[in-house]
């Protein structure tokens, strides 16, 4: 399986905030969950692959060629959906189209029309008086009109109701039958993740924490839920993070067999979501301790 | 592309397209009723100025209204040159129309006075200058900067350049005005080529390296 994108080595510094040495790769008929905190860094890596903000240093490489010198002709084969507001809310949705698809060499029409009916979209509806999820919608169909090997998704499903959300999930899984294609989904609703991902990437502050087969993530990590007075210093060391309370402990360990061998008894072992994954690992280190009441 | 690209600019300011399509009908019959003798140059300049800073200003607010649909653009394959080269050419679309509504009502209406190629290519660089300085400025400052200094520059123009035509000022350039037709002719292109260049080339610079939304 040979990879989409391929990011070295990225920096970019903002003074307030920077992407520190960013690497990873997407592979193909993947879909990639690039998840994180809201601040993380998510957008503005997103934004740095797409030459909306300058990198101070790094490579970017999609397609195998990188993006500085071949920005146009491997834009051409992307489908872009950003969040929320990227469009001219007085144009209807038919002029919006008109704007964007001459940029597209291999925008297909009939492609937009299937699309828009699928979503029971009017091209000639205002976009300001589509809702969010209406909008994202639009998004989703212009980026699917035009035939992209790679979709780049930044927070798709934020704001958006369950119903919407699924729809849209089923969009993508429906995508990746074509072959050859890949998806970059950045979100902080892992739950959305669990449905569709195939591999995960968790940036925190800047900085890739894991890169992961999300199959391979989820069983090599485990909830566990145990009373106090079985924790030392020694064990603690096991877990990426605990909390305490008055009544027990529950922490997350990518240890299990260890855990297991140091706390022999009392303990119960959960497969934890990709949630308490990230959290886990955002905490990373950091033990808590909640007072119960 | 690039006609997409200025067909962009008008549908963003579609509300002011056709209010300003009005104002630069109105601006000649204005000066034909309450200042006759100023028909002609000053009322086609008038016109031009006018009509182009007015809906420059409406597309830019409009671009500030919604930044992230720039970013679409350029997360598109469409590059920021082409961008910024669409807004010029947006530019020369609203002179072209000037330049033929005032004709017609100078073709109808008597008392307006015809235009000579050297008047157009006369208020066709004053107009390149003054958008050739402004267009740079914004892209780097953003119209919420600069809005208020062309603001004042669009309220004062209707009075200040029949002022600076009436007055003496321009009898300095009373000698290019002794030279044979034709070099006045390519002195004038000359002048509107080189202060398009110099403008597209740092608006283009700038506007490259912006950090979009």
């Amino acid at each position: 399986m040979s990879n989409i994108v391929e990011i070295s080595g990225l920096n970019k510094n903002y003074g307030n905030f920077e992407l520190r040495d960013i690497h990873f790769s997407l592979p193909e008929d993947c879909i990639t969950g690039f998840i994180g905190i809201n601040g993380a860094g998510k957008t503005t890596t997103i934004r740095t692959m797409l030459g909306l903000a300058h990198q101070d240093s790094g490579q970017i490489k999609i397609f195998g060629k990188d993006i500085k010198k071949h920005g146009r002709e491997l834009k051409n084969r992307i489908g872009i959906v950003l969040d929320e507001g990227c469009f001219y809310d007085e144009l209807t949705m038919a002029e919006m189209k008109s704007i964007i698809a001459p940029a597209y060499s291999r925008w297909n029409e009939k492609d937009y029309k299937n699309n828009m009916d699928r979503f029971s979209l009017h091209s000639n509806q205002q976009i300001s008086t589509l809702s969010k999820g209406m909008r994202m919608k639009f998004a989703l169909t212009l980026a699917l009109s035009h035939q992209a090997d790679l979709l780049i998704m930044d927070e798709p499903t934020s704001g958006l109701d369950p119903l919407i959300r699924i729809e849209m999930l089923e969009i993508l899984l429906d995508y990746m039958k074509q072959g050859g294609k890949g998806v970059f989904f950045s979100t902080h609703i892992t739950s959305d993740l669990d449905k569709v991902a195939d591999m995960l990437i968790l940036i925190n502050q800047g900085e890739i924490l894991f890169e992961e087969d999300k199959d391979v993530l989820m069983d090599s990590h485990r909830v566990v839920k145990g009373k106090g007075h079985h924790l030392n210093d020694e064990n603690r060391e096991l877990f990426l993070t605990i909390q305490e309370t008055h009544f027990g402990f529950t922490g997350i360990t990518n240890q299990l067999a260890q855990v297991q061998a140091s706390l022999r008894e009392d303990i119960i072992i959960e497969r934890p979501t990709i949630e308490d994954i990230m959290l886990a690992y955002v905490r990373g280190g950091k033990h808590h301790v909640i007072a119960s009441s | 592309m690039l006609l997409h690209l200025v067909k962009k600019d008008i549908l963003i300011a579609k509300k002011y397209v056709w209010i300003m399509m009005v104002v630069a009908i109105a601006i000649p019959l204005f000066f034909m009723v309450r200042a006759p003798d100023l028909l002609g140059v000053s009322a086609f300049l008038t016109s031009v100025v006018f009509t182009e800073l007015m809906l420059f200003q409406s597309v830019s607010m409009a671009e500030l209204k919604y930044p992230k649909a720039a970013a679409l653009l350029c997360a598109a394959p469409i590059s920021r040159s082409a961008i910024v080269l669409a807004r010029y050419i947006f530019l020369i679309f609203i002179f072209a129309y000037c330049y033929v509504t005032y004709s017609l009502m100078a073709w109808i209406m008597a008392p307006i006075e015809h235009l000579t190629l050297i008047h157009v290519l006369t208020v066709l660089l004053i107009s390149t200058i003054l958008i050739s300085v402004y267009t740079p400025i914004q892209y780097k400052y953003g119209y919420e900067k600069t809005k208020y200094f062309f603001s004042i520059l669009i309220v004062a123009t209707p009075f200040v350049l029949p002022a600076i035509i009436k007055s003496n000022m321009l009898s300095q350039f009373d000698g290019f005005f002794t030279l044979p037709e034709s070099i006045q002719y390519l002195t004038l292109i000359a002048a509107i080529m080189i202060s398009n260049c110099i403008s597209i080339y740092a608006s283009i610079r700038i506007y490259s390296n912006k950090e979009l939304l």
